[in-house]
C-alpha cells in the first residue's frame, strides 16, 4: 500500500487501525446478540408457562419458608462474620490517629450548632450534679462565718437532740400530747414520736 | 431562696429548719444572752469609771453601787439588748449561736413593741420559758402571750432564710 492509499483510507496510525479492527469485529457480534435477545421472550414463553403452572407454584410455596429461613440464617452468619471482621479491623487500626490525620476537627466543630446542643441539655440537673460533686454547700459553709465553726455546728446539733430528748421525756410523763405540726423528727430525718 | 443543694445549712440539720426550738436550745441561748448582758454591764461600768477618771483624776474612786442597783442595771441592760436584737434581726447573739430565730405569727421578725414586751416579760418572768417544754407547740408563756415563736434557723441572715411565713407560723416545714 502506498502512502496515498494509506492517506485515502485514513489508516495512518497503528492505534486507529487496532480500533477499527475491534469495531469491525465486535459490531456484528453485538448486532447478533441483540437479535438473539429479541427472540428470548418468544423462546422462553413456554418455559414461563411451565414455571407458573399450579404444581410448581405449590412446590414453591413449600419451599418459600425454607428460603426465608435460609436467608435469615445467612443474614445472622453474615452479621457475626462482619462484626468480627470490623472488630478485628478496628482493633488493628488507630482510629484516633486516622481522624487526627485526615479530619479537620476545627472545621467540623465550626459547623455544629452548639446552641441547639445546649438547648437540649438539662442545665439545671447538670448544675446540681456539679454542686454535688464539688460539695458546694461545704464550701459555702466554710466561707460563711455564722456557721463556719464545727464547734458551733456541734453545739447546735446537740441542742436539737437535747430538745427532742426533753420533749419525749415530757410526753412520756403525760404532761402534754403531741401535735402533728410540732412532731419531733429524729436526727436522721425520720419521723419521731 | 437558696436551693437546698446549695444551702449552707448542713444536710443533717435541714429537716429541723423552721421547726419550733425546744427548751435546751432556748435555755442555752438565754444563758449566752445573760453573759452578753453581763459583759455589757461590766463594760459600761468600766466606761463610766474611765470617763470619771479622765474628768477628775484627783480624788478618783471607783463607783460603788449597791447590789440591788447592779441587778437592776443588769436586768435593764438585758431587756434593752434582747428587745433591740429581736427587733433588728430577730435573733440575739445567743440565738445566733444556737441557730434559732424569733418570729411572729407571720414568720417575720417581731416588731419593736412586741420585741420590747417580750424582752420585759422574759426579764420579769424567766421561768415562763419552761412552758416551751410542757406546752403543746414548744411555746413559752411569753410566746403564747405575744404570738411569737422560736424556730431553728441556721441561715446567717433573715433575708437568706428559705423559711416561708406560713411554714414558720405552723412549723410544718420538714
Amino acid at each position: 500500500m502506498t502512502a496515498a492509499d494509506r492517506q485515502s483510507t485514513g489508516l495512518r496510525s497503528p492505534s486507529l487501525l487496532a480500533l477499527d479492527v475491534t469495531v469491525a469485529t465486535v459490531g456484528p457480534a453485538f448486532r447478533a446478540a441483540q437479535a438473539v435477545g429479541r427472540q428470548v421472550p418468544t423462546t422462553t414463553r413456554p418455559l414461563t408457562w411451565v414455571v407458573r403452572s399450579r404444581p410448581l407454584v405449590a412446590i414453591a410455596r413449600r419451599g418459600r419458608p425454607y428460603r426465608v429461613a435460609l436467608l435469615q440464617d445467612l443474614d445472622a452468619r453474615l452479621a457475626t462474620v462482619l462484626t468480627t471482621v470490623v472488630e478485628q479491623v478496628l482493633r488493628r487500626v488507630d482510629l484516633t490517629a486516622l481522624v487526627e490525620r485526615h479530619v479537620d476537627l476545627d472545621r467540623l466543630v465550626a459547623g455544629v450548632d452548639l446552641d441547639a446542643v445546649v438547648a437540649r441539655m438539662d442545665l439545671a440537673a447538670l448544675a446540681e450534679d456539679v454542686i454535688a460533686t464539688l460539695d458546694l454547700p461545704e464550701i459555702i459553709r466554710e466561707s460563711t462565718s455564722a456557721v463556719s465553726s464545727e464547734a458551733v455546728r456541734e453545739v447546735r446539733m446537740r441542742g436539737i437532740a437535747a430538745d427532742d430528748v426533753v420533749s419525749r421525756a415530757v410526753q412520756r410523763f403525760g404532761v402534754r400530747r403531741p401535735r402533728a405540726h410540732t412532731s419531733v423528727a429524729t436526727p436522721d430525718g425520720g419521723p419521731g414520736t | 431562696m437558696i436551693p437546698a443543694a446549695a444551702s449552707p445549712v448542713p444536710r443533717e440539720a435541714r429537716p429541723y429548719q423552721g421547726r419550733s426550738a425546744g427548751l435546751v436550745t432556748r435555755a442555752g441561748a438565754g444563758v449566752v444572752d445573760g453573759l452578753v448582758a453581763l459583759v455589757l454591764v461590766v463594760l459600761g461600768l468600766v466606761g463610766v469609771n474611765g470617763v470619771r477618771f479622765v474628768l477628775r483624776p484627783r480624788g478618783f474612786e471607783v463607783t460603788s453601787m449597791p447590789a440591788v442597783s447592779v441587778v437592776g442595771v443588769f436586768l435593764a441592760t438585758l431587756a434593752l439588748y434582747l428587745a433591740a436584737a429581736w427587733a433588728l434581726g430577730g435573733r440575739t447573739y445567743g440565738c445566733h449561736l444556737m441557730g434559732v430565730r424569733v418570729v411572729d405569727h407571720d414568720g417575720r421578725r417581731p416588731g419593736a413593741l412586741r420585741a420590747l414586751a417580750r424582752a420585759v416579760l422574759y426579764v420579769v418572768f424567766p421561768l415562763g420559758l419552761l412552758w416551751c417544754a410542757a406546752g403543746r407547740s414548744r411555746r413559752s408563756v411569753q410566746d403564747l402571750l405575744l404570738g411569737t415563736r422560736v424556730v431553728y434557723d441556721w441561715m446567717p441572715h433573715a433575708g437568706h432564710s428559705s423559711l416561708g411565713p406560713g411554714e414558720a407560723a405552723t412549723g410544718t416545714r420538714t
